[in-house]
Protein backbone atom coordinates (compact mmCIF):
# COMPACT_ATOMS: atom_id res chain seq x y z
CA UNK A 1 0.00 0.00 0.00
CA UNK A 2 2.63 2.36 1.15
CA UNK A 3 4.61 1.81 -2.63
CA UNK A 4 1.29 2.50 -4.38
CA UNK A 5 0.85 5.69 -2.13
CA UNK A 6 4.76 7.05 -2.86
CA UNK A 7 4.38 5.66 -6.77
CA UNK A 8 1.26 7.79 -6.68
CA UNK A 9 2.87 11.00 -5.23
CA UNK A 10 5.48 10.23 -7.54
CA UNK A 11 3.52 10.69 -10.56
CA UNK A 12 1.68 13.80 -9.38
CA UNK A 13 5.57 15.30 -8.79
CA UNK A 14 6.48 14.58 -12.62
CA UNK A 15 2.61 15.75 -13.22
CA UNK A 16 3.23 19.09 -11.89
CA UNK A 17 6.57 19.27 -13.09
CA UNK A 18 5.43 18.60 -16.59
CA UNK A 19 2.68 20.98 -16.13
CA UNK A 20 5.16 24.07 -15.17
CA UNK A 21 7.00 22.90 -18.39
CA UNK A 22 3.99 23.24 -20.77
CA UNK A 23 3.04 26.16 -19.91
CA UNK A 24 6.42 27.61 -20.14
CA UNK A 25 6.91 25.81 -23.40
CA UNK A 26 4.13 28.58 -24.53
CA UNK A 27 6.08 31.14 -23.81
CA UNK A 28 9.01 29.40 -26.31
CA UNK A 29 6.82 28.37 -28.96
CA UNK A 30 5.30 32.02 -29.42
CA UNK A 31 9.18 33.27 -29.76
CA UNK A 32 9.99 31.14 -31.98
CA UNK A 33 6.55 31.22 -34.16
CA UNK A 34 7.44 34.86 -34.15
CA UNK A 35 10.49 34.38 -35.18
CA UNK A 36 9.46 32.27 -38.18
CA UNK A 37 6.82 34.71 -39.58
CA UNK A 38 10.24 37.27 -39.64
CA UNK A 39 12.40 34.71 -41.74
CA UNK A 40 8.91 33.95 -43.90
CA UNK A 41 8.45 37.69 -44.75
CA UNK A 42 12.72 38.21 -45.18
CA UNK A 43 12.18 35.52 -48.23
CA UNK A 44 8.66 37.30 -49.18
CA UNK A 45 10.48 40.48 -49.42
CA UNK A 46 13.54 39.20 -51.55
CA UNK A 47 10.90 37.02 -54.02
CA UNK A 48 9.79 40.07 -55.09
CA UNK A 49 12.60 42.06 -55.78
CA UNK A 50 14.42 39.32 -57.30
CA UNK A 51 12.12 37.31 -59.13
CA UNK A 52 8.88 39.54 -59.30
CA UNK A 53 6.79 36.04 -58.61
CA UNK A 54 2.88 36.48 -57.78
CA UNK A 55 2.49 36.19 -54.41
CA UNK A 56 0.43 32.83 -54.49
CA UNK A 57 3.96 31.25 -56.00
CA UNK A 58 6.16 32.90 -53.30
CA UNK A 59 3.13 31.77 -50.79
CA UNK A 60 3.57 28.23 -52.05
CA UNK A 61 7.07 28.22 -51.38
CA UNK A 62 7.67 30.20 -48.00
CA UNK A 63 4.56 27.45 -46.71
CA UNK A 64 6.81 24.58 -48.10
CA UNK A 65 9.96 26.17 -46.21
CA UNK A 66 8.43 27.55 -42.54
CA UNK A 67 10.28 25.58 -39.79
CA UNK A 68 6.71 26.03 -37.62
CA UNK A 69 3.43 23.88 -39.42
CA UNK A 70 1.10 26.70 -38.05
CA UNK A 71 3.11 29.44 -39.64
CA UNK A 72 3.78 27.66 -42.57
CA UNK A 73 -0.38 26.67 -42.65
CA UNK A 74 -1.04 30.94 -42.77
CA UNK A 75 0.80 30.97 -45.69
CA UNK A 76 -0.73 28.04 -47.81
CA UNK A 77 -4.07 28.63 -46.46
CA UNK A 78 -3.83 31.92 -47.75
CA UNK A 79 -2.36 30.65 -50.82
CA UNK A 80 -5.67 28.44 -51.34
CA UNK A 81 -7.82 31.81 -50.49
CA UNK A 82 -6.82 33.53 -53.37
CA UNK A 83 -8.25 31.86 -56.00
CA UNK A 84 -11.50 33.41 -54.53
CA UNK A 85 -10.98 36.07 -53.01
CA UNK A 86 -8.20 39.40 -52.61
CA UNK A 87 -4.46 38.43 -51.48
CA UNK A 88 -5.78 41.34 -48.76
CA UNK A 89 -8.98 39.66 -47.84
CA UNK A 90 -7.01 36.17 -47.97
CA UNK A 91 -4.22 37.09 -45.74
CA UNK A 92 -6.88 38.35 -42.91
CA UNK A 93 -8.91 34.96 -42.98
CA UNK A 94 -5.94 33.03 -42.81
CA UNK A 95 -4.50 34.28 -40.13
CA UNK A 96 -8.22 34.15 -38.13
CA UNK A 97 -8.12 30.76 -39.31
CA UNK A 98 -4.58 29.65 -37.68
CA UNK A 99 -5.01 32.30 -34.96
CA UNK A 100 -6.28 29.72 -32.11
CA UNK A 101 -3.69 27.19 -32.86
CA UNK A 102 -0.97 29.31 -32.70
CA UNK A 103 0.54 30.07 -29.77
CA UNK A 104 0.45 34.02 -30.18
CA UNK A 105 -1.60 36.86 -28.29
CA UNK A 106 -3.92 39.10 -29.80
CA UNK A 107 -1.38 42.16 -30.01
CA UNK A 108 1.05 39.54 -32.54
CA UNK A 109 -2.14 38.65 -34.18
CA UNK A 110 -2.91 42.68 -34.92
CA UNK A 111 0.81 43.08 -36.35
CA UNK A 112 0.99 40.21 -38.19
CA UNK A 113 -2.63 40.97 -39.87
CA UNK A 114 -1.12 44.52 -41.33
CA UNK A 115 0.89 42.94 -43.77
CA UNK A 116 -2.42 42.85 -45.67
CA UNK A 117 -2.72 46.14 -46.41
CA UNK A 118 -1.70 47.45 -49.89
CA UNK A 119 -1.34 42.79 -50.33
CA UNK A 120 -1.27 42.44 -54.06
CA UNK A 121 -2.24 46.09 -55.05
CA UNK A 122 0.80 48.31 -55.11
CA UNK A 123 3.84 48.21 -56.92
CA UNK A 124 6.98 46.81 -56.26
CA UNK A 125 8.19 49.57 -53.40
CA UNK A 126 5.14 50.08 -52.05
CA UNK A 127 4.75 45.99 -51.33
CA UNK A 128 8.80 45.97 -50.12
CA UNK A 129 7.63 48.87 -47.97
CA UNK A 130 4.69 47.54 -46.40
CA UNK A 131 6.01 43.79 -45.81
CA UNK A 132 9.06 46.34 -44.23
CA UNK A 133 6.94 47.92 -42.14
CA UNK A 134 5.20 44.88 -40.98
CA UNK A 135 8.90 43.27 -40.04
CA UNK A 136 9.09 46.25 -37.76
CA UNK A 137 6.17 45.68 -36.15
CA UNK A 138 7.26 42.01 -35.52
CA UNK A 139 10.34 42.59 -34.32
CA UNK A 140 9.19 44.39 -31.81
CA UNK A 141 7.03 41.61 -30.20
CA UNK A 142 9.62 39.39 -30.53
CA UNK A 143 11.47 41.46 -28.25
CA UNK A 144 8.50 41.80 -26.21
CA UNK A 145 8.09 38.17 -26.37
CA UNK A 146 11.68 37.14 -25.80
CA UNK A 147 11.43 39.49 -22.36
CA UNK A 148 8.39 37.43 -21.21
CA UNK A 149 10.33 34.43 -21.59
CA UNK A 150 12.89 35.27 -19.89
CA UNK A 151 10.62 36.11 -17.19
CA UNK A 152 8.39 32.82 -17.48
CA UNK A 153 10.11 30.42 -18.55
CA UNK A 154 12.15 29.51 -15.44
CA UNK A 155 9.28 30.39 -13.49
CA UNK A 156 6.92 28.36 -14.48
CA UNK A 157 8.90 24.99 -14.75
CA UNK A 158 10.06 25.87 -11.02
CA UNK A 159 6.21 26.43 -10.11
CA UNK A 160 5.55 23.11 -11.47
CA UNK A 161 8.08 21.51 -9.57
CA UNK A 162 7.63 23.19 -6.57
CA UNK A 163 3.81 22.89 -6.59
CA UNK A 164 4.67 19.32 -7.22
CA UNK A 165 6.82 19.30 -4.21
CA UNK A 166 4.02 20.74 -1.83
CA UNK A 167 1.42 18.71 -2.76
CA UNK A 168 3.58 15.41 -2.00
CA UNK A 169 4.76 17.19 1.14
CA UNK A 170 0.87 17.95 2.07
CA UNK A 171 -0.28 14.51 0.81
CA UNK A 172 2.70 12.52 2.69
CA UNK B 1 -11.20 29.06 -74.32
CA UNK B 2 -14.42 30.83 -73.23
CA UNK B 3 -14.05 29.06 -69.86
CA UNK B 4 -10.33 29.90 -69.52
CA UNK B 5 -11.72 33.35 -69.73
CA UNK B 6 -14.94 32.68 -67.33
CA UNK B 7 -12.34 32.04 -64.56
CA UNK B 8 -11.13 35.10 -64.63
CA UNK B 9 -14.45 36.62 -63.73
CA UNK B 10 -16.52 37.46 -60.60
CA UNK B 11 -19.37 34.56 -60.36
CA UNK B 12 -22.29 36.63 -60.76
CA UNK B 13 -20.71 37.94 -64.40
CA UNK B 14 -19.07 34.25 -64.94
CA UNK B 15 -22.49 32.78 -64.18
CA UNK B 16 -24.58 35.55 -66.36
CA UNK B 17 -22.28 34.47 -69.56
CA UNK B 18 -22.45 30.51 -69.04
CA UNK B 19 -26.59 31.17 -68.65
CA UNK B 20 -26.51 33.09 -72.30
CA UNK B 21 -24.16 30.44 -73.53
CA UNK B 22 -26.52 28.27 -72.54
CA UNK B 23 -29.80 29.94 -73.54
CA UNK B 24 -28.98 30.32 -77.38
CA UNK B 25 -26.99 27.07 -78.40
CA UNK B 26 -27.67 27.91 -81.68
CA UNK B 27 -25.40 30.98 -81.86
CA UNK B 28 -22.68 28.51 -80.52
CA UNK B 29 -21.29 31.40 -78.53
CA UNK B 30 -18.00 29.03 -77.77
CA UNK B 31 -16.83 28.86 -81.30
CA UNK B 32 -17.61 32.59 -82.44
CA UNK B 33 -16.96 34.49 -79.71
CA UNK B 34 -13.98 36.68 -80.52
CA UNK B 35 -13.83 39.18 -77.44
CA UNK B 36 -15.42 39.95 -74.04
CA UNK B 37 -15.54 43.64 -73.96
CA UNK B 38 -15.79 45.25 -69.95
CA UNK B 39 -16.32 48.72 -70.00
CA UNK B 40 -17.20 50.60 -66.41
CA UNK B 41 -21.06 51.40 -66.01
CA UNK B 42 -21.84 49.80 -69.39
CA UNK B 43 -23.07 46.96 -70.52
CA UNK B 44 -20.68 43.71 -70.99
CA UNK B 45 -20.62 42.94 -74.46
CA UNK B 46 -19.47 39.47 -76.18
CA UNK B 47 -18.41 40.00 -79.69
CA UNK B 48 -19.19 37.08 -81.98
CA UNK B 49 -18.02 36.82 -85.22
CA UNK B 50 -20.65 38.01 -87.28
CA UNK B 51 -22.36 40.23 -84.64
CA UNK B 52 -22.28 41.34 -80.66
CA UNK B 53 -24.26 40.12 -77.84
CA UNK B 54 -25.33 43.20 -75.22
CA UNK B 55 -25.98 41.30 -71.87
CA UNK B 56 -27.99 43.35 -69.17
CA UNK B 57 -25.16 44.02 -66.63
CA UNK B 58 -23.54 46.87 -65.80
CA UNK B 59 -19.83 46.71 -64.98
CA UNK B 60 -19.33 48.55 -61.72
CA UNK B 61 -15.78 49.61 -60.87
CA UNK B 62 -15.23 46.84 -58.02
CA UNK B 63 -16.07 44.11 -61.12
CA UNK B 64 -13.16 45.84 -63.15
CA UNK B 65 -10.52 45.44 -59.89
CA UNK B 66 -11.40 42.22 -59.24
CA UNK B 67 -10.97 40.93 -62.38
CA UNK B 68 -7.60 42.99 -62.79
CA UNK B 69 -6.88 41.48 -59.27
CA UNK B 70 -7.32 37.98 -60.65
CA UNK B 71 -5.94 38.66 -64.04
CA UNK B 72 -2.48 39.48 -62.00
CA UNK B 73 -2.66 36.54 -59.84
CA UNK B 74 -3.09 38.84 -56.66
CA UNK B 75 -0.12 40.16 -57.84
CA UNK B 76 0.32 43.74 -59.92
CA UNK B 77 3.40 44.40 -59.07
CA UNK B 78 4.37 41.43 -60.95
CA UNK B 79 2.77 42.49 -63.71
CA UNK B 80 3.01 46.08 -63.88
CA UNK B 81 5.59 45.98 -66.83
CA UNK B 82 2.52 43.97 -68.84
CA UNK B 83 -0.07 46.91 -67.45
CA UNK B 84 2.12 49.95 -68.72
CA UNK B 85 2.18 48.08 -72.31
CA UNK B 86 -1.63 48.49 -72.21
CA UNK B 87 -2.46 44.05 -72.50
CA UNK B 88 -1.54 40.91 -70.15
CA UNK B 89 -1.70 37.85 -71.15
CA UNK B 90 -3.43 35.51 -69.20
CA UNK B 91 -3.26 31.16 -70.14
CA UNK B 92 -4.66 30.20 -72.70
CA UNK B 93 -2.63 32.87 -75.25
CA UNK B 94 -5.68 35.38 -74.78
CA UNK B 95 -4.30 38.95 -74.38
CA UNK B 96 -6.59 41.28 -72.00
CA UNK B 97 -6.28 44.61 -73.54
CA UNK B 98 -6.49 47.21 -70.76
CA UNK B 99 -7.32 50.98 -70.34
CA UNK B 100 -7.17 53.99 -68.01
CA UNK B 101 -5.49 56.98 -67.23
CA UNK B 102 -1.59 56.35 -68.13
CA UNK B 103 0.60 58.04 -65.01
CA UNK B 104 3.57 59.83 -67.30
CA UNK B 105 6.99 60.45 -65.71
CA UNK B 106 10.24 62.32 -68.01
CA UNK B 107 7.57 61.22 -71.16
CA UNK B 108 7.67 57.64 -69.94
CA UNK B 109 4.23 55.39 -69.64
CA UNK B 110 5.33 54.04 -65.65
CA UNK B 111 1.57 52.97 -64.87
CA UNK B 112 -1.96 52.76 -65.80
CA UNK B 113 -4.49 53.90 -63.55
CA UNK B 114 -8.37 54.49 -63.03
CA UNK B 115 -8.62 51.36 -65.55
CA UNK B 116 -12.07 51.73 -67.11
CA UNK B 117 -11.97 48.97 -69.31
CA UNK B 118 -11.23 45.14 -70.37
CA UNK B 119 -11.33 43.83 -74.21
CA UNK B 120 -10.25 40.04 -73.31
CA UNK B 121 -9.57 38.72 -77.00
CA UNK B 122 -10.04 35.25 -77.28
CA UNK B 123 -7.03 33.53 -79.22
CA UNK B 124 -7.55 30.53 -81.92
CA UNK B 125 -5.08 28.82 -83.55
CA UNK B 126 -5.96 28.42 -87.11
CA UNK B 127 -3.71 24.89 -87.91
CA UNK B 128 -2.74 24.69 -91.43
CA UNK B 129 -3.27 28.04 -92.54
CA UNK B 130 -0.33 28.57 -94.19
CA UNK B 131 -0.23 25.36 -96.33
CA UNK B 132 -1.22 28.24 -99.32
CA UNK B 133 1.73 30.64 -98.25
CA UNK B 134 3.94 27.75 -97.23
CA UNK B 135 3.94 26.67 -101.29
CA UNK B 136 5.46 29.32 -102.00
CA UNK B 137 7.76 29.67 -99.35
CA UNK B 138 9.65 26.61 -98.43
CA UNK B 139 12.73 25.79 -100.45
CA UNK B 140 12.99 21.98 -100.92
CA UNK B 141 15.32 21.53 -102.63
CA UNK B 142 17.78 23.09 -100.24
CA UNK B 143 14.99 22.29 -96.94
CA UNK B 144 15.65 25.51 -95.93
CA UNK B 145 12.86 29.04 -96.90
CA UNK B 146 13.06 31.87 -98.99
CA UNK B 147 13.45 34.90 -97.13
CA UNK B 148 9.79 36.09 -97.14
CA UNK B 149 7.96 39.53 -96.41
CA UNK B 150 4.39 38.68 -95.80
CA UNK B 151 1.84 42.10 -96.40
CA UNK B 152 -1.05 42.60 -95.23
CA UNK B 153 -3.48 45.38 -93.62
CA UNK B 154 -4.29 45.02 -90.20
CA UNK B 155 -6.45 41.83 -89.16
CA UNK B 156 -6.42 39.78 -91.78
CA UNK B 157 -4.17 37.08 -90.02
CA UNK B 158 -0.51 37.68 -90.72
CA UNK B 159 0.03 36.75 -87.52
CA UNK B 160 -2.08 34.08 -87.33
CA UNK B 161 -0.32 32.70 -90.68
CA UNK B 162 3.15 33.68 -89.59
CA UNK B 163 2.78 31.22 -86.20
CA UNK B 164 1.64 28.45 -88.60
CA UNK B 165 4.64 28.84 -90.75
CA UNK B 166 7.13 28.90 -87.95
CA UNK B 167 4.99 25.80 -86.58
CA UNK B 168 5.23 23.32 -89.80
CA UNK B 169 8.64 24.46 -90.36
CA UNK B 170 9.59 24.05 -86.97
CA UNK B 171 7.76 20.72 -87.00
CA UNK B 172 8.99 19.86 -90.50
CA UNK B 173 6.64 18.23 -93.04
CA UNK B 174 7.22 14.66 -93.93
CA UNK B 175 4.79 14.36 -96.59
CA UNK B 176 7.03 16.65 -98.48
CA UNK B 177 9.82 15.52 -97.16
CA UNK B 178 10.99 18.72 -95.31
CA UNK B 179 12.97 18.19 -92.11
CA UNK B 180 12.29 20.47 -89.33
CA UNK B 181 14.08 23.38 -88.84
CA UNK B 182 15.59 25.62 -85.61
CA UNK B 183 13.46 28.45 -85.58
CA UNK B 184 13.86 31.68 -83.38
CA UNK B 185 10.55 34.09 -82.78
CA UNK B 186 10.91 37.46 -81.15
CA UNK B 187 7.79 37.87 -79.58
CA UNK B 188 7.90 41.92 -78.75
CA UNK B 189 3.98 41.85 -78.00
CA UNK B 190 3.17 38.19 -77.23
CA UNK B 191 1.11 37.40 -79.73
CA UNK B 192 2.80 34.52 -81.18
CA UNK B 193 3.90 31.83 -78.71
CA UNK B 194 1.65 34.31 -76.25
CA UNK B 195 3.98 32.83 -73.34
CA UNK B 196 2.55 32.58 -70.16
CA UNK B 197 5.16 32.06 -67.16
CA UNK B 198 7.41 30.50 -69.65
CA UNK B 199 5.01 28.27 -71.70
CA UNK B 200 3.99 28.87 -74.88
CA UNK B 201 0.53 29.07 -74.92
CA UNK B 202 0.50 28.82 -78.71
CA UNK B 203 1.69 25.76 -80.29
CA UNK B 204 4.95 27.25 -82.41
CA UNK B 205 7.13 23.97 -83.09
CA UNK B 206 8.91 21.42 -81.53
CA UNK B 207 11.87 23.47 -82.57
CA UNK B 208 11.18 26.92 -81.93
CA UNK B 209 12.64 29.44 -79.30
CA UNK B 210 10.79 32.58 -78.09
CA UNK B 211 12.24 35.78 -77.14
CA UNK B 212 9.56 37.79 -75.85
CA UNK B 213 8.52 41.00 -74.23
CA UNK B 214 12.11 42.77 -76.21
CA UNK B 215 12.52 44.71 -78.91
CA UNK B 216 12.76 43.02 -82.39
CA UNK B 217 16.41 44.30 -82.77
CA UNK B 218 17.71 43.66 -79.78
CA UNK B 219 15.79 39.94 -79.50
CA UNK B 220 17.00 39.27 -82.98
CA UNK B 221 20.95 40.09 -82.27
CA UNK B 222 20.62 37.67 -78.50
CA UNK B 223 18.87 34.66 -80.68
CA UNK B 224 21.53 35.06 -83.16
CA UNK B 225 24.36 34.97 -80.44
CA UNK B 226 23.20 32.51 -78.59
CA UNK B 227 20.14 29.87 -79.73
CA UNK B 228 21.51 29.06 -83.25
CA UNK B 229 18.51 29.82 -85.14
CA UNK B 230 17.80 28.61 -88.76
CA UNK B 231 15.47 30.48 -89.38
CA UNK B 232 13.71 33.71 -87.42
CA UNK B 233 10.65 34.94 -87.86
CA UNK B 234 9.32 38.71 -86.49
CA UNK B 235 5.93 40.34 -86.49
CA UNK B 236 5.06 44.18 -87.73
CA UNK B 237 9.05 44.66 -89.11
CA UNK B 238 9.29 48.17 -89.89
CA UNK B 239 11.89 50.63 -87.59
CA UNK B 240 15.24 51.51 -88.65
CA UNK B 241 16.27 49.39 -85.83
CA UNK B 242 14.25 46.16 -87.00
CA UNK B 243 15.72 46.45 -90.18
CA UNK B 244 19.31 46.30 -89.17
CA UNK B 245 18.71 43.50 -86.78
CA UNK B 246 17.40 41.82 -89.93
CA UNK B 247 20.28 42.26 -92.11
CA UNK B 248 22.63 41.24 -89.05
CA UNK B 249 21.03 38.12 -89.04
CA UNK B 250 20.93 37.40 -92.77
CA UNK B 251 23.77 37.94 -93.19
CA UNK B 252 25.11 35.56 -90.82
CA UNK B 253 23.42 32.95 -93.14
CA UNK B 254 19.85 32.64 -91.03
CA UNK B 255 16.78 32.74 -92.89
CA UNK B 256 13.55 34.70 -92.03
CA UNK B 257 9.96 35.39 -92.35
CA UNK B 258 8.75 38.62 -91.39
CA UNK B 259 4.98 40.71 -91.59
CA UNK B 260 4.83 44.58 -92.45
CA UNK B 261 1.55 46.65 -92.35
CA UNK B 262 1.06 47.24 -95.82
CA UNK B 263 -1.75 46.84 -98.70
CA UNK B 264 -0.10 46.50 -101.97
CA UNK B 265 3.56 45.75 -102.51
CA UNK B 266 4.07 49.81 -103.63
CA UNK B 267 3.59 50.34 -99.50
CA UNK B 268 6.95 49.02 -99.45
CA UNK B 269 8.82 51.97 -100.76
CA UNK B 270 7.38 54.01 -98.12
CA UNK B 271 9.66 52.38 -96.35
CA UNK B 272 13.00 53.43 -96.87
CA UNK B 273 14.57 50.35 -94.91
CA UNK B 274 12.35 47.93 -96.37
CA UNK B 275 12.73 48.90 -99.50
CA UNK B 276 16.12 48.35 -99.82
CA UNK B 277 16.29 45.23 -98.76
CA UNK B 278 14.09 44.35 -101.15
CA UNK B 279 15.82 45.81 -104.06
CA UNK B 280 19.08 44.33 -102.89
CA UNK B 281 17.17 41.02 -102.88
CA UNK B 282 17.75 40.19 -99.31
CA UNK B 283 14.06 39.88 -99.44
CA UNK B 284 13.61 36.38 -101.91
CA UNK B 285 9.56 36.02 -101.59
CA UNK B 286 6.55 38.61 -100.76
CA UNK B 287 3.05 37.43 -99.83
CA UNK B 288 0.14 39.81 -100.44
CA UNK B 289 -2.63 38.28 -98.14
CA UNK B 290 -5.54 41.05 -98.71
CA UNK B 291 -6.45 38.95 -101.89
CA UNK B 292 -5.55 35.67 -103.47
CA UNK B 293 -3.08 37.03 -105.99
CA UNK B 294 0.45 37.31 -104.47
CA UNK B 295 3.66 38.44 -105.68
CA UNK B 296 7.09 36.76 -105.84
CA UNK B 297 10.09 38.45 -106.47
Amino acid sequence: MKIIKYLMLLILFLASTILGKILSKKYIERVEELEDIKNALSIFKNKIKFTYSPINEIFEEIGNNCNKKNIANIFTKSKENMKAISASKSWLEAVDNMSSKLNLNKEDIVKIKTLSKLLGISDIEGQINQIELTEELINTQIIKAQKEREKNETMYKKLGATMGLILVILLI
Amino acid sequence: MMEEILKYLPKNISELIQKEINKNPEKEIINQAIELRIRINRPIIIRLIKSDIVLNYRIKQNDIINILEKICENSIYAYKAQLIEGYITIYGGHRVGITGRAVIENGKIINLKYISGLNFRIAREVFGCSNKVLQEILDIKNNTIFNTLILSPPGRGKTTILRDCIRQISNGIPSINFKGKNCSIVDERGELAAMYKGIPQNDIGLRTDVLENISKSEGIKMLIRSMGPEIIGCDEIGSKEDIEAIKYALSAGVKGIFTMHAKKIEDTKKNKEISELIENNIIEKIIILENTSKEEK
